[in-house]
């Protein structure tokens, strides 16, 4: 039983002749070890850096969520085309960092707006101050 | 240390403010005073910690509970800027 078992996928392909490219390819498919996603593990860390550096001008944090958020759009597209091809955990671990990265861009993007609503209206007041009539 | 525009500006402490002073505080060994000052801070090192042993050995619910975490520190972040905003004034 056990040499016919064996025998049979050599004899499918001997007999299929044109189609033996095809098979090959099915089986690498299969039994090939599944890639990461190139960018998961820099999105992961990306989107957790962003939150504490975000309070610090909301630049930092700003630059780190764009371009994690960048990253994690083009590995999406990566997953979607042919997801078989991936690992699954990686893929996790980049929707993980896709939230994180959104909500520290979130905060940082308000506190980024807070400060230049704040410098704006510091600097007309100063300078719209009358000092050459104080004395 | 890095000044902040909203102490300066405003007089009320920022969200993030804190956070370098709380550090030296936990790098001398004083946890309650870090606690103190910033209460996010043990808590962020904590998840950096998960995260690295998570990106070493990959475990089954970690992003989720790195997503958990995370949002869990932002709660505490603000949490405390509105509690630190209504002690104030």
């Amino acid at each position: 039983m056990s040499n016919i078992n064996l025998t049979k996928p050599e004899d499918l392909n001997a007999n299929n002749g044109g189609n033996n490219n095809n098979n090959f390819n099915n089986n690498q498919n299969n039994f090939a070890p599944k890639r990461k996603l190139p960018n998961s593990v820099a999105v992961l860390v990306l989107g957790i850096i962003s939150i504490p550096t975000c309070f610090c001008w909301g630049i930092v944090g700003l630059t780190c969520g764009i371009i994690a958020l960048v990253l994690a759009k083009k590995d999406m597209a990566l997953y979607k085309a042919n997801p078989e091809n991936f690992d699954l955990t990686s893929f996790n671990n980049l929707k993980a960092g896709r939230v994180c990265a959104i909500i520290g861009l979130c905060l940082s993007a308000l506190y980024m707006l807070y400060v230049i609503v704040v410098l704006a209206f510091v600097g007309t007041a100063i300078t719209a101050m009358p000092w050459a009539n104080m004395h | 240390m890095l000044p902040c525009v909203f102490v300066k500006y405003l007089g009320v402490e920022c969200p993030g403010c804190g956070t370098q002073r709380a550090f030296s505080a936990l790098l001398k060994g004083n946890i309650l005073d870090s606690l103190n000052y910033n209460a996010s801070v043990i808590p962020f090192l904590l998840l950096l910690i998960y995260l690295i042993l998570h990106l070493i050995y990959n475990f089954k619910n970690g992003p989720k509970t790195l997503v958990i975490w995370f949002s869990s520190v932002t709660f505490i972040l603000i949490s405390q800027f509105v509690i630190k905003l209504i002690l104030k004034g």
